[in-house]
């Protein structure tokens, strides 16, 4: 029964978790458990037939409907039915002296996850922003199917023996099946807890010591990962596993690291470094090919960054950070200069001009005061006299939008002034090869035709 | 998309189907696998101790327990045996819950006391002793698992008794009497005793100080004689907790502990601790009787091993519970039992006198003997162990006493003032 894996430190000896599975089997000997266990079906068998009916037959919706049945109760109370029959049937049960604890134990199992949804209705109607469809699949469902499992392997007589089988052995510590199944539901428990004491620690920090709001993400963070931290090793010595054990756990990962694990490993170090180091941090904003992202969220492997152009999740391995530069506007200024390039015509005067562009500028509500905008002349152009408007604006992610505002506001302001924006106009004549002197050149002829009358025109 | 609605509950059923004819299977290979079936008993075993099973004391209950059923395999063909073991403080609930789902288990082995209350909890069926099994049994322990409605609660199997364990290589000669105890101490031998008052029984019965108790039990005045002697036992306690090398520990596994450790060279022990004790000191561990009193020789209390039957068994798993039990008892039986584990005493008469000539140390083993302090010893304990209260009463009067801070003569008169009906 035993198998004894390759490694002489671990050995897993299952055996005696089947042979207590396998007793289970005299208890179907037992008419009073037969007749439980088919009670207990033959009401689950009635309440699956029925809804599946309802769903497929409209015929029999339709009969329901007409007798008002499914408008005077609601579907929240509708499910209790089938629980409530089964622990009658307990009461029955009981009534005759006939063992009744298994009856009583489904019927209370199958009403207790049955009351989940109307008390999830009940919180969702009195307090809609209240996270409770999150809560109910990730901490109250597993808690109930955790507590559940554990009553029926003690109403079956197993739980302390289970509990007490020594499944590994594990660095010459012996983990129990009972151990391990309380490490499993601890380290469940902690990592999706955590997040709660390390919020309020967060906050705390920003209470207590004034922290920024957007380092307080950071601190989070870092919070949320020693909590996880500390409840692991925590666990680890529950189970027995001492400082050897984990010199040696150790040991064999600094050999997987520098095989198979290393990118993970240097990813979530990095992640580790970015948060102390602070250059990467949710909420901040990085030039990623060019491109402003906001950091959403900095995970274990990989930062997650919402690109500001499309709105496109990026994930980017935390490691990247180290190895390849990434444009910060927020690591010790947010605020983001930008530039609008425009052409006025040459008759204009270019202080009038540059005076127009500062006003147009000022007028912005998201242009910042300070450092103040300045607005240059850059070219004799061909067509134009170019100038170019620096503005700073305090949220990069902004700079895009204010730049569009400011260029419509100088068209306007332009169009109003009457100043031109010149432009390059282009003449198309159609041609032909070989050309026939008289046709290709028509246009031509006219133009200048009509150029000779203007001028005899302006002459006479 | 229609066809394939009519599609889905037909592979439903057919799974459905599988899984009867799987289950169906899996059932009658139970019953005929091999050529002979198999009968499963589900056993459930009360720790005598109130100290927390660990998963070793678990494997080597299961290997002892697969052990017993492959040797039981030629009287009752196809046996398994499943256990499942229980600290005093957990059973009696879980086996309510079990019991009153159809789950209990078949056969419940544990100490005549915990037997009775589950009897009395109406948890436990009465056992129909067969007259093999009534002379196959001393009468004196039936009597103790006999209701006052004369039904029989559990049947008698084998006895643990309190013995003094030793290190070998420290003590060469273990004491035989109390004064020879303290004189070796004196001599720097370091002795452990538990503060438990149930544990110290014996070192009252060297003073025959029971009757003191048991008089005031019953309501009667104790004479002054009976008065003295208890007065004589806790001064006696007093002088030996006043000694460097009298250790009073608060509970058995302490002092197991320590004696393994190399601190204690003798502690006061019970027979059903003996495997923990042989797998740590091997060949060193040495096992006498407990040392006489100045007035008779120590006489312990002897927990006696009790099987009951669970209210839940089908037919066939009573018959083969009842056809175990009727095995059990039988000289062959008790003989080999207890000569192979040597951690309990037989309940068979017969089979006794052959454990007494068998294993050395223990010849002068008291079980048939001192009737009379038996009795005084059982009456003691049924009264404390039926209301706690009075059991942590007197057991603060020990401690006052063992710390000094009761006079004897003082600790006495409130024993036996705490211990009268009317109080």
């Amino acid at each position: 029964m035993m198998t004894i894996l390759s490694n002489p430190l671990i050995t897993v000896a299952p055996g005696e978790i089947l042979v207590e599975m396998v007793s289970w089997l005299s208890f179907v000997e037992r008419w009073p458990v037969l007749i439980q266990l088919f009670v207990v079906l033959f009401v689950l068998l009635i309440a699956r037939t029925r809804s599946i009916l309802l769903r497929r037959n409209q015929r029999l919706q339709r009969l329901l409907n007409r007798a008002g049945l499914h408008q005077r109760f609601p579907d929240s109370i509708r499910v209790l039915v089938g629980p409530a029959l089964v622990l009658l049937m307990a009461g029955v049960f009981a009534l005759l002296q006939i063992p009744y604890g298994l009856l009583r134990y489904f019927g209370l199992l199958w009403l207790g996850w049955n009351l989940f949804t109307p008390l999830k209705m009940l919180v969702e109607k009195t307090n809609p922003n209240f996270p409770i469809g999150e809560i109910e699949t990730t901490l109250f469902k597993p808690i109930y199917v955790f507590t559940a499992t554990l009553s029926l392997l003690s109403l079956l007589g197993s739980r302390e023996n289970l509990a007490r089988i020594g499944v590994a052995n594990l660095f010459e510590v012996e983990i129990t099946l009972g151990k391990m199944y309380t490490a499993i539901v601890a380290i469940y428990l902690i990592v999706t807890i955590a997040s709660r004491p390390a919020a309020l620690m967060a906050w705390l920090s920003g209470v207590i010591f004034g922290v920024q709001k957007r380092n307080q993400r950071g601190l989070e963070l870092l919070f949320r990962y020693s909590v996880i931290g500390i409840g692991i090793i925590g666990v680890a010595y529950y189970i027995g596993i001492n400082g050897n054990a984990f010199i040696a756990i150790a040991g064999g990962l600094s050999v997987g690291i520098g095989f198979g694990t290393k990118e993970i490993i240097s990813n979530f170090i990095s992640s580790i470094w970015l948060l102390f180091e602070g250059s990467v941090r949710p909420g901040e904003i990085l030039m990623i090919d060019g491109d402003p992202c906001t950091v959403r969220k900095l995970g274990l492997r990989a930062t997650q960054l919402r690109r500001g152009r499309d709105g496109a999740e990026l994930l980017i391995p935390n490691q990247n950070f180290f190895t390849q530069e990434a444009a910060s506007y927020t690591a010790t200024e947010t605020s983001r200069r930008d530039s609008v390039v425009v052409g006025a015509a040459y008759q204009h005067d270019p202080d009038r001009i540059i005076d127009m562009l500062l006003e147009i500028v000022a007028e912005h509500p998201k242009v910042k005061k300070y450092p103040p905008a300045a607005a240059f002349v850059t070219e004799f152009a061909e067509s134009s006299i170019n100038y170019k408007l620096l503005f700073w604006v305090a949220d990069p992610l902004d700079a895009f939008n204010v730049g569009s505002d400011l260029r419509r506001a100088i068209w306007k302001r332009f169009e109003k002034e009457n100043i031109t924006i010149p432009f390059p106009q282009r003449q198309i004549y159609p041609m032909e090869w070989p050309p026939s002197s008289e046709k290709s050149l028509r246009p031509q002829l006219q133009a200048e035709q009509l150029m000779d009358q203007e001028a005899a025109g302006d002459m006479s | 998309m229609r066809h394939q609605h009519l599609r889905a509950p037909l592979i439903r059923r057919r799974l459905l189907l599988l899984g009867l004819l799987c289950t169906a299977g899996l059932l009658s290979s139970c019953n005929s696998s091999g050529r002979t079936p198999i009968r499963l008993l589900r056993v459930a075993r009360i720790l005598p101790t109130n100290e927390k099973v660990t998963p070793v004391d678990s494997s080597r209950d299961r290997k002892r327990l697969r052990s017993f059923q492959n040797n039981l395999w030629d009287v009752v063909p196809g046996l398994r045996i499943q256990p499942a073991l229980y600290s005093e403080a957990a059973f009696e609930s879980e086996l309510e819950r079990q019991t009153y789902s159809g789950l209990g288990p078949d056969l419940v082995m544990g100490d005549a006391r915990v037997i009775h209350e589950l009897s009395e909890a109406k948890l436990l069926d009465t056992v129909p002793i067969t007259p093999e099994q009534r002379n196959a049994i001393a009468p004196g322990l039936l009597e103790r698992v006999t209701n006052s409605r004369g039904e029989v609660t559990g049947l008698p199997v084998s006895q643990y008794i309190q013995l003094a364990c030793f290190d070998k290589r420290k003590l060469k000669e273990p004491p035989a009497t109390l004064a020879l105890m303290s004189k070796q101490s004196g001599e720097g031998q370091v002795f452990g005793i538990t503060q438990n008052f149930e544990d110290l029984y014996w070192s009252m019965s060297g003073y025959k100080a029971g009757s003191a108790l048991v008089s005031a039990l019953r309501g009667q005045q104790p004479t002054a004689q009976q008065t003295q002697n208890l007065v004589r036992w806790l001064s006696w306690l007093r002088d030996a907790s006043y000694q460097q090398n009298v250790m009073f520990l608060r509970n058995q596994a302490t002092l197991r502990k320590q004696l393994i450790g190399g601190q204690l060279h003798w502690i006061s022990c019970w027979s059903s601790q003996l495997p923990q004790l042989r797998e740590a000191m091997k060949d060193n561990l040495g096992i006498t009787s407990l040392p006489a009193g100045p007035a008779a020789p120590a006489t312990p209390i002897s927990k006696l091993q009790v099987w009951g039957l669970g209210r839940n068994s089908s037919p066939r798993q009573r018959q083969t519970a009842e056809e175990l039990m009727q095995f059990i008892v039988q000289p062959w039986a008790q003989k080999t039992w207890s000569l192979r584990y040597r951690t309990n005493y037989p309940v068979n008469p017969a089979a006794a006198t052959i454990i007494n000539q068998q294993i050395p140390g223990i010849e002068k083993l008291y079980i048939f003997k001192g009737k009379q302090e038996i009795k005084i010893g059982d009456e003691i304990v049924a009264a404390i162990d039926g209301n706690p209260r009075l059991a942590k009463t007197i057991q603060n009067i020990i401690n006052d006493v063992i710390f000094g801070a009761k006079t004897p003569a003082k600790a006495a008169e409130r024993l036996q003032a705490i211990l009268r009906p009317s109080s």
